[in-house]
């Protein structure tokens, strides 16, 4: 039987060609449909393209009416272009890899309105989209204090400070348990290492040798001597070592505790300030105050930079390890692609250099004509082995609109860790309005300045947002003007109202500056403003001494509370001073006087020249 | 109307004038187009194995009718094969190669689902061989004797599809 039928070359030529006019006729489609689906995945929202056209041979792919939804806002394009043009490397795409050389875009426009929706179905929830939840998770989570005057006036009621809920209560009584755990311990190997029998050993035999000298003892008797004055240093030596380690480690362990005992007062003050919540006495801190105050709309600002900045983590990961990703959506089950980097190869995609200028129609903040750059624009960084870098600056006569828009970043993932900044400065802009929900009251920003700044080293971060602004105005909530302040009582909402009203109404210039900083999977987040400076004063000529008595009752339970356990840790901390430590410091000053007993000893047998008994 | 077209399928293909071991090597080359997901470049060539490779069209056709339920059933183990091959520390370079060697990434190897199916087809190849190769010849030997005497069996094969089948059948045995 043949193992080949010759005449099947013609059903494979067929079949060769269908497989060929298949491509010519449902390629561009295919191109369209993955790039709306992986468009969609990575977005979180719809993602549309009019058309694609492919040209293998040329290597040219043309784009057109691409529109990328805003997943916060469906009816609102986060960008849309008439048409792109890339120049792919052929090579590249034959490893199944975008290789692009040039691209030009042509028509980009930003927040464009929608015809109909781009949001997603619920149950088809993006990557992105769940990182955008997991953010606002984040940003729900951080402390923001409120601004509480009610137990102003009134008789403090502190009962409900409870001992369990002090830190230093909780950190005073695990220091005393370690200091009696470590004395314990350090007691029973101090006796195991007891030196008395060979400070016994070495004081009798100094005694005993007391006044002898070679002609006493005759040359083999002052050889004997001298034999057993060596033996004996020598286990002395072993002795003080041994004492000498364990000192050591006393040494560090007490002073492990002692940093212990010392953050114990900042546990206090932490405790002051969590019976000052307790009991709702305000804090005068200008920076308490200001997170009271403008914390809430502040963060709320970081929180889509932050999201962006997650979301391109996951989607450049640093290093060269293998990335996984979810399958292609079919009928069959999508499993999971595994992507294999490998230095000095294509990535799967790269646009190597972008430089170009487009303008932004429209009214909005952001109108006007850009120069923009980028440069390793990568899927994998480290295949690369450069950092992306992108740059978009306002050019051109400014007739309306910002004066100055610079943005510009660096994303390093070349190595394992990563290393990123981004920058963004804006002058001329148009600020929000923010709504100070304490005075009842709402600031209009107007025009000002508004950076924007974060940094990234692998897993911490550092983040700014600032803005300022000369010409605020101020308007009160139509419930809050009516409010009668002068015969509130004090504490009462409407005299807080009143209180805060008076001191921010007659600010002209504004600065909010918010902070976050920490660990990148949980940052820390701070602000001030001058707003805070202004509140602190008012309040602090206005119920200083009401807040200074209540703070007095509040400090005084708290140390009622903790004093007697932080007194009796510190206790157990001198007691390791006096036990332990101080039996070894004896210890070894005996073996040394031991010690110094018998090399005199041993100096008064010498004799120079003569085998055993020389110096 | 399509059962009635399995059914002529998995008749066309067990009584063909194919020997039993052309039947049993199409129904086992068959199989990779049931087994792994279909769209994808190790498929395309294989296909055109197929056709030039003197083995049963038929049997590729039954065995690739016939696997399909299957590959959809043991995806969550083509899965589970898939990763740990491709997750193997040991294996990470041959991958690395793989994936940078041009048009060998269309295949779609670096798929967990498509590695693992085709993993699982490639050590069932030879088994699947000499089972079908002893399950066609029994076929022939008992049930189809038996068979050709049933009135719908006749029925069947007197059919206008079938009568067309197998007249193409005489091109591409």
């Amino acid at each position: 039987m043949k193992l080949f039928r010759w005449k099947a070359l013609i059903p494979l030529a067929l079949f060769a060609a269908v497989v060929v006019l298949a491509w010519v006729l449902l390629v561009d489609r295919l191109i369209k449909l993955g790039i709306e689906a992986g468009g969609t995945a990575v977005d979180g929202a719809r993602v549309e393209l009019a058309s694609a056209r492919f040209r293998l041979f040329q290597g040219e792919l043309r784009l057109r009416g691409l529109q990328v939804t805003d997943a916060d806002q469906p009816m609102r394009n986060l960008f849309a272009v008439d048409e792109i043009e890339l120049d792919l490397g052929l090579r590249a795409l034959l490893e199944k890899k975008f290789d692009v050389e040039t691209v030009a875009v042509r028509g980009l426009t930003f927040g464009g309105a929608r015809k109909t929706s781009g949001a997603l179905p619920k149950r088809a929830k993006a990557p992105a989209a769940q990182t955008r939840d997991s953010v606002q998770g984040w940003a729900h989570k951080v402390p923001i204090p409120t601004l509480d005057l009610g137990s102003l006036g009134k008789a403090l009621d502190i009962r409900g400070l409870s001992p369990d809920s002090l830190q230093s209560l909780a950190q005073a009584r695990a220091l005393a348990a370690a200091g009696d755990s470590l004395k314990g311990a350090w007691e029973g190997k101090l006796a195991a290492a007891n030196p008395r029998p060979v400070i016994d050993s070495a004081e009798a035999l100094a005694k005993r040798l007391s006044g002898a000298d070679i002609r006493r003892l005759g040359l083999a008797g002052a050889r004997d001597a001298a034999t057993s004055i060596r033996a004996e240093l020598t286990a002395i030596k072993g002795t003080r070592d041994r004492l000498a380690s364990l000192q050591n480690d006393v040494t560090t362990q007490v002073a492990s505790l002692r940093s212990r005992a010392a953050a114990l007062d900042q546990a206090r003050v932490a405790d002051y300030a969590y019976g000052r919540r307790l009991v709702k006495v305000p804090s005068l801190d200008p920076k308490d105050l200001a997170a009271s105050l403008v914390g809430r709309s502040a963060l709320e600002r970081l929180v889509p930079q932050l999201t962006y900045l997650r979301i391109l983590d996951q989607r450049i990961p640093p290093g060269m390890k293998p990335q996984r990703q979810a399958g292609p959506k079919r009928a069959r089950m999508a499993g999971t692609t595994f992507v294999f980097p490998k230095a000095h190869r294509y990535p799967t995609l790269l646009l190597e250099f972008a430089e170009g200028t487009f303008t932004l129609s429209g009214r909005t903040t952001a109108a006007g004509d850009y120069v923009a750059r980028a440069t390793g624009v990568t899927t994998e960084p480290a295949v690369y082995g450069k950092p992306l870098t992108f740059l978009a600056d306002r050019a051109g006569a400014v007739a309306a609109g910002p004066q100055r828009i610079h943005v510009a970043g660096r994303i390093d993932r070349t190595g394992a860790i990563p290393h990123d900044s981004v920058v963004a400065n804006l002058a001329g802009v148009a600020l929000p309005a923010l709504d100070i929900a304490a005075a009842g009251a709402r600031v209009d920003l107007r025009t000002g300045v508004q950076d924007f700044s974060f940094s990234r080293l692998g897993d911490s971060i550092s983040g700014r947002w600032f803005v300022h602004s000369d010409s605020v105005t101020w308007s009160r909530h139509a419930d809050s003007a009516a409010a009668p302040a002068a015969s509130a009582p004090i504490g009462s909402r409407a005299w807080l109202d009143a209180l805060v009203w008076g001191a921010i109404s007659s600010l002209k210039n504004v600065e909010i500056e918010a902070r976050i900083h920490g660990r990148f999977a949980s940052p820390g987040f701070d602000v001030s403003s001058n707003i805070g400076g202004a509140v602190s004063r008012a309040l602090g000529q206005a119920i200083a001494a009401e807040v200074r008595r209540a703070e007095t009752i509040v400090r005084a339970k708290v140390d009622s509370l903790v004093g007697q356990q932080v007194s009796a840790a510190r206790e157990r901390l001198g007691a390791l001073d006096a036990g332990p430590l101080k039996a070894l410091t004896d210890d070894r000053s005996q073996l040394d006087g031991a010690q110094a007993q018998l090399e005199q000893r041993l100096r008064s047998l010498a004799v120079p020249g003569i085998p055993g008994l020389r110096p | 109307m399509l059962f009635l077209k399995l059914i002529q399928q998995l008749v066309g293909a067990l009584n063909s004038d194919g020997t039993p071991r052309q039947v049993a090597a199409g129904i086992a080359l068959g199989a990779v187009f049931g087994l792994t997901p279909l769209m994808n470049l190790h498929n395309l060539v294989l296909f055109g194995l197929a056709l030039i490779l003197n083995i049963s069209m038929a049997g590729v056709f039954l065995g690739w009718a016939v696997f399909v339920p299957v590959g959809f059933a043991l995806d969550p183990l083509f899965d589970a094969i898939g990763k740990a091959l491709l997750g193997a520390d040991a294996l990470r370079p041959l991958w690395t190669s793989l994936y940078n060697v041009p048009v060998v990434p269309f295949t779609n190897f670096n798929n967990s689902v498509v590695l693992g199916s085709f993993v699982f087809w490639l050590v069932s190849l030879v088994p699947f061989y000499f089972l079908w190769k002893w399950a066609v010849t029994r076929y022939r030997e008992t049930v189809f004797e038996r068979l050709k005497k049933l009135r719908i069996f006749q029925l069947v094969a007197a059919s206008k599809l079938y009568t067309t089948y197998r007249s193409l059948s005489r091109f591409v045995p």
